[in-house]
Formats: structure tokens, C-alpha cells, sequence
């Protein structure tokens, strides 16, 4: 199952330290196009996780997809097509709780995340399916990335995108005012589970590259720097954006170069983005 | 619907939380009226207006709006909320923006903003004359500037009916008498309607044409001046109460009276 060599790539092969000779490989190809899509996707989705505070649903979303995965492997279904229904059906289950009250908004993710990892971990056991390489779902890998994988996610941003374009004010009033949306007839149930939905299919699209674990970082990390160094959403839409694809570029290059898991080299650019943007002089008290 | 009245309450009881918050409530708002509901806090005066605002279902009872059910007349009602505190101040959201989502509507839905509802929003901003200020992060304003925010924003989907959630709160007084003039004026040259709630029981009785005077059931619906005469703001507000009056019948405000005050009313 573990491999010593995350990225697979074997220590001894011949690799170019330039950006050209990295693109010369089929598989770093189709992991940069990934990354520039899922990048753009993370960009997007994690404006709104920062306005609406719903970082802590992401990385419950995000968890669960390896119950999602594990369920997969013991019935011999497609991982990432029942990571998408599970997630889906979690992302939607955590928004009506939300909704729901009696218990507090944060116990009922917890309960959902742990379970499904929970669940997870129990389907692993009884598929005896140990050939799940489940280091590179868990943090990532530049070399799972197939040209399916790039065509899903290519197709999800492009859906993703135009729910976002045409829906884009009712988003921003619902996570600014969502009361004020209600008094204005918006569906705000059916905002919130867009919301939820869209969460849950790039957290999807997204593992291959990033993993169960790390893809969080890029759910919140950019439209964090965006939010602390700009006073306006469509500033923050923009520096989200960049910070996101230097993130992704920057990590897979990392990845590449030296071997370790992307998901986690990506994390660490973001990270340190979030940093500097926090340590960077501003007018804002 | 009667075309008398734009709002129809009747028999109305709401429950949140186990309590008891309106009990059996029946009254009415005539159109082109300008009503002031006053009651002491907890009465149930901002739950009757989010159930006329469809936000809150009542137990038992109907509420009509417009003849229709509560939510069905989404823009045709102007709402000012309560406590403009609400929101996150670090939002990143002009006011401009924040203003503009007063355009927002079910048929709406799947389009930008367009000239109109940049128009519209200019206008309520200068309305409410936060003009100049249109650029400026909402919660970098001021408390009462946040509030003529939130007033703009109920302004410029053009409402028939304005439900005031205690408008004026943090608002000065210079900005307070241009908001009751403005609305005087919306009134007039609109024919809006527009529901009031409010503690300064001096100022909305003198300007209202309808009085309602809540605390958990109705305790007083009709013109002011007969109103305060038997004392029925008193009894609502559960203790003695001393009207001072000045002028011309204008109640300045209300005291309570210390050693003989019933705190069960
Ligand atoms: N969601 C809720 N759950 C339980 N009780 C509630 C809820 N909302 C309001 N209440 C209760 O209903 C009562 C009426 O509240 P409401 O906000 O309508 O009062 P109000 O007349 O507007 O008071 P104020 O003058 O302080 O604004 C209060 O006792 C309050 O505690
Ligand atoms: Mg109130």
C-alpha cells in the first residue's frame, strides 16, 4: 500500500530541475492542466467558504470523501464517482442540520466527519483491498492525475462557473445577510445546498491532486489572503484566484523537483502566502 | 383583500421556543397609513413583523399582506432589521453594495445588476445621504451610518409597505428628523405605507395615524390621541406608567411610577 516515494518517481530517474523539462513528462502535464482547473475551482468556492465561515464544513466534506472512497473499493465502485455521491450526500446532510438546529452547527459536522472517516476505515478493512494507494489519496500525488481526471474536473469548473456567474449576487447575499435574502424571496435552502453541493464536487475533483487531507487548504487559504488584503469581494475574488494558481504551480513544481506529496507542497505555498498576507503592512486596523 | 387594509392580522399566536411571544393577535394597517407600534422589550414587536415578513410561522392565526400569505409579496415590502450590528463588520461589501441588494428578487435570479438597479441605489443613497460614502467597506461606517444603510437598502426596491424595525436606533437627531421628514414625504408623494416600531413613544405619537400598542396581545389599536387617554399603555407596559405631556397633547415620554407599580401588570 505505502510507498516510499510519494510522487513515485523513483529517486534515481533523471529529472530536469527546469520548468521546460518538467512539462517534457506526459503525466506532469496532465498534473499542471489539473491543477490550473482545480486551482481556479478552489479559487472560487473558497471566497464563499470564507465569507460564509464555512471552513470547518469543508474539511468535514473533505474527510468524508475517504468513507466515500473506502465504500467504493468494498463494492467495487468507481473511487471518485462514490467519493461524489458521499460527499454530495454529506455536503447536503451538514447543510440541513445547519438548518435544522437543536444541536449546534460545528457538533453536527464533527459527528458527520468523524463517522464517515470512521466508516471509511471499516470498508478498508472488510474490501481487504490494500491495493488502494492510500498515501497518495490521502495527501496527494502528481502522478494519479489521469486525462479523465483533467476532463472531470475541466467539466465541473465550467458547470461550477456558470452556477457561480449566474447566481453571484443571491451567493453574496446570502452569506452577507441571509435573512435580508429570505425577506427578498430568495431560496436560501436552495442557495445554501448550491453552496454545499459545489463544496463537495471540488473537494472531489480535487483529492487526485491535493488529497483527502490537504485539499482544505486550498478551500480556505485563498479566499482568506483575499479577504485580509483587500476590502472588497472582487478584490478578494482576484487575489483569491492568484494565490490559488501560484499555489498550485508553485507545489507541483515543488512536488516534482523534490519528491513529496503535492497536496501537501501546495498546502505549504498557500500557507505561506497566508502568512505574508497576514504579516504584510496594511491602512486596516 | 380588503382595499382598505394592507396588512390583515387575525387570531394570530406565535410560539418560538416553548413561549407564548403573540397571543391571539388581531389587528389591521390600512393602506396609506402610517402606523407606530410600540410595547416594552420582549412584547413580540419585531416577531410580528418577520411573521408579516414571512420569516416566522405563526401556530395559529392568519396573517395577509397584500391579500396574500406572508412571503408572497416579497417586493413590494421595505424592511429595515433591527439591530444593524448583525452582520459582520469585516465584510467585504461597500455600501453601495450592501444598498443594492435592496434589488434582489425571486425573478432576479441569474442576472447582474443592471443601470436601473444602479440608478435606484444612487437614489436611496442620497436619500438617506450616504452619497458620498458609497465606496466605504459597510462595517467601517458607523453605527447609525450603517443604519441609514440599511434604510437606503429597504428604500430602493421601491416598497408599498415599509416595515421599520426600530429605524432610528443610533441614528442623531439631525439625521432622525431628516428620516421622519423623509418618510412623511415618502408617504405623501408615494402613497407608501409604513409600519413603525419604536420606543420614543413621543415622537411616533405624534406622527402616526394609528397606534399599536403591543405586549403579547394587542393592547390598544387605533388614533393616538384617543389612545393615551385610558391609560392603556400603562397596562402594556406591566407597571404604572405617567404619561408627560407637552404641547398640544404630545406625550413626552412615559416614567413609571415608583411604589405603586404593579411589575405583573
Ligand atoms: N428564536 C427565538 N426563540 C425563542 N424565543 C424567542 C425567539 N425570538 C424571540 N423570542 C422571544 O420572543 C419574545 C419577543 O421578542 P421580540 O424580539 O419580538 O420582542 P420586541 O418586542 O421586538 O422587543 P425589543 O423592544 O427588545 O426589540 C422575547 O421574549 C424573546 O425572548
Ligand atoms: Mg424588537
Amino acid at each position: 500500500m505505502a510507498m516510499m516515494c510519494p510522487t513515485g518517481i523513483c529517486p534515481s530517474m533523471e529529472r530536469g530541475t527546469r520548468m521546460v523539462d518538467m512539462l517534457s513528462h506526459g503525466f506532469m502535464q496532465r498534473a499542471l492542466v489539473a491543477g490550473l482547473i482545480v486551482g481556479t475551482l478552489c479559487a472560487v468556492v473558497s471566497v464563499f467558504v470564507v465569507l460564509k465561515k464555512l471552513s470547518f464544513i469543508g474539511a468535514g466534506i473533505s474527510h468524508s470523501a475517504f468513507g466515500g472512497m473506502a465504500l467504493g473499493a468494498l463494492f467495487g465502485v468507481n473511487l471518485t464517482f462514490s467519493a461524489m455521491a458521499f460527499c454530495v450526500g454529506v455536503a447536503l446532510l451538514i447543510g440541513w442540520l445547519s438548518r435544522r438546529g437543536g444541536v449546534s452547527e460545528d457538533v453536527g459536522i464533527g459527528v458527520v466527519f468523524s463517522s464517515s472517516m470512521a466508516m471509511g476505515v471499516v470498508a478498508l478493512g472488510f474490501s481487504g483491498d490494500y491495493t488502494v494507494d492510500l498515501f497518495s489519496y490521502l495527501f496527494g500525488s502528481i502522478l494519479a492525475v489521469s486525462s479523465s481526471d483533467v476532463a472531470l474536473a475541466g467539466g465541473t469548473l465550467a458547470v461550477a462557473l456558470v452556477v457561480v456567474v449566474a447566481l453571484f449576487k443571491e451567493l453574496l447575499a446570502y452569506c452577507f445577510d441571509e435573512e435580508w435574502a429570505m425577506v427578498r424571496g430568495i431560496n436560501t435552502r436552495l442557495i445554501q445546498d448550491i453552496l454545499m453541493v459545489l463544496l463537495a464536487v471540488t473537494v472531489v475533483v480535487s483529492i487526485k491532486l491535493l488529497g483527502i487531507i490537504l485539499v482544505s487548504a486550498l478551500l480556505v487559504i485563498p479566499g482568506a489572503v483575499g479577504r485580509v488584503l483587500s476590502e472588497n469581494y472582487r478584490g478578494q475574488m482576484a487575489l483569491s484566484l492568484a494565490v490559488a494558481q501560484v499555489s498550485t504551480v508553485a507545489g507541483l513544481y515543488i512536488s516534482y523537483r523534490f519528491d513529496v506529496a503535492s497536496g501537501a507542497s501546495v498546502a505549504l505555498v498557500a500557507a505561506f502566502c497566508f502568512f505574508a498576507a497576514v504579516a504584510w503592512p496594511r491602512r486596516r486596523a | 383583500m380588503s382595499n382598505l387594509n394592507i396588512v390583515e392580522v387575525e387570531g394570530l399566536t406565535v410560539i418560538l421556543g416553548g413561549c407564548v411571544v403573540l397571543d391571539d393577535i388581531t389587528l389591521n394597517i390600512r393602506a396609506g397609513s402610517f402606523t407606530g407600534l410600540i410595547g416594552p422589550n420582549g412584547a413580540g414587536k419585531s416577531t410580528l413583523l418577520k411573521v408579516l415578513l414571512g420569516l416566522i410561522q405563526p401556530v395559529r392565526g392568519t396573517a395577509r399582506v397584500f391579500g396574500h400569505a406572508p412571503g408572497g409579496s416579497h417586493g413590494l415590502i421595505g424592511y429595515v432589521p433591527q439591530s444593524a450590528n448583525t452582520q459582520d463588520s469585516g465584510f467585504p461589501v461597500s455600501v453601495q453594495d450592501v444598498v443594492m441588494m435592496g434589488r434582489l428578487g425571486p425573478d432576479r435570479i441569474g442576472g447582474l445588476y443592471n443601470q436601473a438597479d444602479r440608478d435606484a441605489t444612487w437614489e436611496a443613497m442620497e436619500g438617506v445621504g450616504l452619497a458620498s460614502m458609497a465606496k466605504q467597506r459597510f462595517g467601517s461606517l458607523s453605527g447609525g451610518e450603517r443604519q441609514r444603510a440599511l434604510i437606503a437598502r429597504a428604500m430602493c426596491g421601491g416598497p408599498r409597505l415599509l416595515l421599520l424595525d426600530e429605524p432610528t436606533t443610533g441614528v442623531d437627531v439631525v439625521a432622525q428628523d431628516d428620516f421622519y421628514n423623509m418618510l412623511t414625504r415618502l408617504k405623501e408623494s408615494h402613497k407608501i405605507t409604513i409600519a413603525l416600531v419604536s420606543h420614543d413613544v413621543g415622537v411616533i405619537t405624534s406622527m402616526v395615524d394609528d397606534l399599536i400598542c403591543l405586549n403579547q396581545k394587542v393592547f390598544l389599536h387605533g388614533p393616538p390621541g384617543e389612545a393615551l387617554k385610558d391609560g392603556m399603555i400603562g397596562k402594556a407596559y406591566g407597571s404604572q406608567t405617567e404619561i408627560v405631556m407637552h404641547g398640544h397633547d404630545v406625550p413626552h415620554r412615559h416614567l413609571p411610577v415608583h411604589g405603586e407599580g404593579d411589575e405583573n401588570g
